[in-house]
């Protein structure tokens, strides 16, 4: 089955759902992200990216009080599933394989 | 209230359900981690600020019906169905917004400016005007007063139509009149003076109080939450051992009824109060009541305004039906008509019994008419026009700002043609791209909107702290429901405004020719015809508006410039509320021994005052001459009291002065001498006893011969002084110095004239008329009880303030002081006109801005639409000056139109302002002068820059531009 390539949001959120594993909640990820790439991620295309990660499957989550917050701001605490680990695994071989190509195609060994 | 706004737009934008609240929870837990390293008030702005970046992206989101990409929560969503259209039309709109952040940045912050300003002027007018009174069917409650009548003027005396009634009269009233339901009446504890309220925590504090008839609380519909109206036994008793001033000198029941913040602030909300005894005016009075918490007491007008009294303590009124005379004028009467009763009618009902007592006692009522006046009706007279016309300034400058939008959205408009065509082209409808183009005005009209919001709850803050502090209900406005409905019809309405002519034109597209320009520049003519008219609308309505704020700034500069008579600078004022002395001479008893005691200890204290450090000269009496009240002085003696002809009585201020007043104050004395000098306590005494002791009164009554005659060996009453004006009123052509003055049954003789000071005082709020002040006619008497104290320094007066204080509270301890400087109470008094006019040039400036902002962008992008055909200019021979003229002439052409036509709107409109105005005319050519170069200066500014960048055109790029 030809899966869809992630796209670039989408990779970065599961690469920060996976890192910060115990503690990844929508902060925590917005934060993974920007401390790896340099870049504030746009709250809103954030969120969304987040919902459609949901909604194919490829994250799960639970609902829980983080550390340090009160009772009231209980939240999803994301976690990546065998599909999203899978889809990840599946870009990051697409993007090597054009990679390899570029490589061939400038004389690059 | 930015906490809540953040809620409000989270709410509409976010999706409902699950997903919505674990975004609003992410959103809380960071602004909870902020809150630890910053001020609750910028974590509060920053989640608004991030529910404002959100909004769009949700909203688009949802309105595109991207459920499919959103959210499970919505798995099955049903089809959009005709709404489809509308749906992708706003999504569009967002999506075509949020692509030029700048443009919308500036579209929102013109229509947020336009919509806060006002939102929130309307929410203070709101409070103070439109809201009804805060009392049961308050629309029932009248104020019952006299008015003068041409007819019955005597000399000094001014039109007015809220002189108090007759306590004899009101009894007929209150006995024969078939309209009201209930009636109360109430009197000054004594005009001009608080009292002091010890006891519960700290020290005395002084407070104002009121005396109101058994029946005042529930004419005002107003219940007791603790305790009990007055009983009619407990009304204060006539003093009887005061035969001169009987009604002065009433005999304490001692019960009282205390307000809500009284009973909060001083006697932490005791519940067990009732009952009681508390430390009023020195010694122990019994609570009774206290009143709901918020009730105030309703604005009554006196003396020509309107007051609105945070009154503290309520006294019962005397009831001196038996003492007073027909001619005496002393009650305020509130009543409260029967249902169904329309104001006409218990008009008719009351003139009615007037007629009869008219008829009666022809004496005491001729040359006045009774007035009835409904209680909201009094707050509209006094502040109506100044509201309104802010209303309508404010109003202009939204209008300014829908104009300004329209020729942003119109030039947008234009740029979109192709785009439109191509629309068209492919099927889209005209009601489709009308409402494409609509969208857009609506979205940025509503979220222009949330900014006005914003805006207007620091604008209604800045706005109560500014007006004059007599507007005590100004403190309740606010963004309440009222409020909010406003601004978001002024929002909707202003999106209508400015994008129905651009929406119109837009849906007016002519396929063949757009689609072949491309919308490429040079593609049209100029500017178009409409641009050019709102531009000339701007301009117009800016010119109004600072001709407005022109003509209310002058006539403030010119009250605060304006030579008052007397010099303010370095005097400090002091107020004293006496404690234990004046209950003691006020309450206990009203012998003249009291009274001396009283007055031997002011001369106390301005004899220690004098020797203080840095003071130059210490005097005792009032600089609010219109305050002190107004009292008919007889020309000639009338020794059987019949009554005088008008001619033979001047209606003049008393100002209680010491000799010291005229030098301190800096008054020149124009003609004879001053006021003898005090020296001693003892000869001051002298003094005091001919003014107010028993030798003037009891001499004069004895004898029955004219003041004014040579026999009049019997008047040793003291030398007065009189103003310029009353000489002049009073013996035209005469010297004054030597006449004598019949006053109740003394008589006092002329020693010299001084020059006339500003009438209206500092107390009074300065309320500006055309014709400016009139100087009043006063008599000086010499005579101190208790200051007000005016004290000349060398040095910074507030310095003395603790020196002072010491030797006030040395001779009566429970005194209540209150310290000023005479110059912040005269800037104070201009409160009023300075409001109007810092209010309006803020509306002017505000406007003028805009206008220009307009201006600018339309010429900017008339420029670059035609930069190909300046190309072709300047290639056949066109020099960079004629380029730059060239544009400027065109640019200024419709703005020379709009000042035109702001001129002749001004010349009708500016007569609305006439009462707001001090001492000059609403038709000032120098400032229609100067506003129209101002605006023509500016204008040329805003051209030039355009045009010079027109001039710099490189002719080949021009071309090859095609």
């Amino acid at each position: 089955m030809a899966r869809k390539k992630l796209g670039d949001l989408e990779s970065s959120v599961l690469i920060a759902v996976v890192a910060e594993s115990e503690s990844a909640f929508a902060l925590e990820i917005r934060r993974a992200i920007k401390s790896a790439t340099g870049r504030a991620v746009s709250r809103g295309a954030f969120y969304t990216t987040l919902e459609r990660l949901g909604q194919k499957g490829l994250v799960s989550w639970e609902n829980q009080v983080p550390a340090n917050a009160r009772r009231e701001l209980a939240q999803r605490r994301y976690a990546i599933t065998p599909a999203g680990m899978r889809a990840l695994e599946d870009t990051k071989a697409e993007l090597a394989a054009q990679w390899q190509r570029l490589a061939a195609a400038t004389g690059e060994t | 209230m930015i906490a809540g706004l953040a809620d409000l737009v989270l709410k509409m934008s976010l999706p409902h359900g699950e997903i919505g609240d674990w975004i609003r929870a992410d959103l809380n837990r960071e602004a909870e981690e902020r809150s630890r390293g910053s001020s609750g008030r910028m974590v509060s702005l920053w989640r608004l600020l991030e529910a404002l970046k959100l909004a769009p992206h949700f909203i688009a989101h949802r309105l595109g019906g991207s459920s499919r990409r959103f959210g499970p929560s919505q798995p099955n969503s049903p089809s959009p169905g005709c709404f489809t259209g509308i749906n992708e039309d706003v999504r569009y709109a967002i999506r075509r917004l949020t692509k030029a952040p700048l443009m919308t940045g500036v579209f929102v912050a013109v229509a947020g400016i336009g919509i806060g300003a006002s939102t929130a002027t309307f929410s203070v007018l709101d409070a103070v005007i439109l809201r009804p009174l805060p009392y049961p069917e308050a629309d029932r409650l009248v104020q019952i007063t006299q008015k003068t009548t041409p007819a019955g003027l005597t000399l000094g005396r001014p039109l007015r139509d809220d002189l108090p009634i007759n306590a004899q009269d009101f009894l007929v009233y209150e006995a024969e009149t078939a309209s009201f339901s209930n009636w109360a009446w109430t009197g000054d504890y004594e005009p001009n003076r608080d009292a002091t309220v010890g006891g519960g925590e700290g020290a005395p504090q002084g407070v104002e109080v009121i005396q109101v008839s058994p029946s005042f609380f529930s004419t005002m519909g107003v219940v007791l939450p603790l305790g009990r109206p007055f009983l009619p036994s407990e009304r204060a008793q006539p003093n009887t051992s005061a035969p001169r001033e009987p009604w002065q000198g009433v005999r304490w029941t001692g019960v009282v009824i205390i307000s809500h913040d009284l009973w909060s602030s001083r006697f932490g909300s005791d519940p067990d109060i009732v009952g009681k005894d508390i430390v009023f005016e020195g010694g122990p009075s019994t609570v009774v009541g206290v009143t709901p918490p918020g009730f105030r007491f309703p604005p009554m007008s006196e003396r020509g305004e309107v007051r609105e009294r945070d009154i503290d303590v309520f006294l019962p009124l005397v009831y001196p039906a038996f003492l007073q005379p027909r001619t005496f004028l002393q009650f305020g009467v509130i009543a409260r008509m029967k249902p169904g009763v329309e104001t006409e009618q218990a008009q008719a009902d009351v003139s009615r019994i007037f007629d009869g007592l008219a008829a009666g006692y022809p004496v005491s009522h001729v040359g006045r008419a009774v007035v009835l006046t409904p209680l909201h009706d009094l707050l509209v007279r006094d502040y109506g026009l100044a509201f309104f016309s802010l209303m309508g300034m404010v109003g202009l400058v939204l209008l300014v700002a829908c104009g300004n939008l329209a020729s942003l959205v119109l030039a947008q408009g234009t740029r979109r043609r192709a785009e439109l065509a191509l629309r068209a082209a492919i099927g889209g409808g005209r009601a489709r791209l009308f409402r494409l183009v609509m969208a857009e005005s609506l979205i940025l009209a509503a979220l222009g909107g949330v900014l006005g919001l914003l805006l207007a709850h620091w604008g209604t803050a800045a706005l109560v702290a500014m007006v004059p502090a007599e507007l005590t209900r100004a403190g309740d406005a606010g963004l309440d429901g009222r409020v909010l409905a406003f601004a978001l019809a002024l929002s909707i309405a202003t999106g209508m405004i400015f994008g129905l002519i651009p929406a119109l034109r837009s849906s007016d597209v002519d396929l063949v020719q757009d689609l072949k320009s491309g919308g490429r520049p040079g593609a049209g003519v100029g500017w178009s015809t409409l641009s050019q008219s709102l531009i000339t609308g701007q301009v117009a309505l800016t010119l109004v508006l600072l001709m407005g704020g022109g003509l209310l700034g002058k006539s403030f500069l010119r009250l605060r410039t304006d030579d008052r008579g007397y010099d303010p600078e370095n005097i400090l004022t002091v107020t004293i509320t006496p404690g234990y002395l004046h209950r003691f001479a006020r309450i206990n008893s009203f012998d003249l021994e009291s009274r001396r005691t009283r007055w031997r200890a002011s001369y106390e204290i301005m004899e220690s005052v004098r020797a203080l450090p840095g003071v130059r000269s210490v005097a005792s009496g009032e600089v609010n001459i219109e305050g002190t009240g107004f009292y008919p002085v007889q020309l000639r003696h009338d020794p059987v009291g019949a009554g005088l002809p008008p001619e033979d009585i001047v209606n003049a201020h008393h100002a209680f002065v010491s000799p010291e007043y005229f030098g301190t104050m800096g008054i020149p004395i124009v003609r004879g001498e001053g006021l003898p000098a005090w020296n001693g306590i003892d000869e001051a005494e002298r003094y005091w006893w001919a003014t107010d002791g028993p030798d003037c009164w009891s001499e004069s009554k004895a004898s029955g011969t004219n003041v004014g005659g040579s026999e009049n060996e019997y008047c040793d009453g003291p030398e007065v002084l009189v103003s310029e004006t009353f000489a002049a009123t009073a013996w035209p052509g005469e010297d004054p110095i030597g006449k004598e003055l019949g006053v109740y049954d003394c008589c006092w003789t002329v020693g010299g004239v001084v020059a006339d000071v500003d009438s209206r005082g500092v107390d009074a709020p300065v309320l500006p008329g055309r014709l400016g002040r009139e100087p009043r006619l006063v008599i000086y008497i010499p005579y101190t009880e208790l200051g007000p104290y005016l004290i000349k320094t060398d040095v910074d007066p507030l310095s003395l303030v603790a020196a002072v204080r010491d030797i006030i509270v040395s001779v009566d301890v429970q005194a209540a002081v209150t310290f000023s400087t005479l110059e912040q109470q005269v800037a104070d008094s201009l409160a009023r006109p300075r409001f109007y006019s810092v209010v309006a040039a803020i509306f002017g400036g505000v406007a003028l801005v805009m206008a220009l902002v307009g201006l600018y962008g339309a010429m900017a992008y008339a420029v670059g639409r035609r930069v190909h055909e300046i190309g072709v200019r300047m290639a056949l021979g066109a020099d960079r000056t004629q380029i730059r003229a060239m544009v400027v002439g065109e640019g200024m052409r419709p703005v020379l139109v709009g000042v035109a036509v702001g001129l002749m709107a001004s010349v009708a409109l500016m007569r609305v302002l006439e009462g707001l105005l001090y001492g000059m005319e609403a038709l000032d050519p120098w400032i229609a002068l100067g506003v129209a170069v101002a605006m023509v200066g500016v204008a040329v500014v805003a051209c030039y820059s355009p045009a010079r960048h027109a001039s710099q055109v490189d002719p080949l790029r021009a071309l090859a531009h095609e």
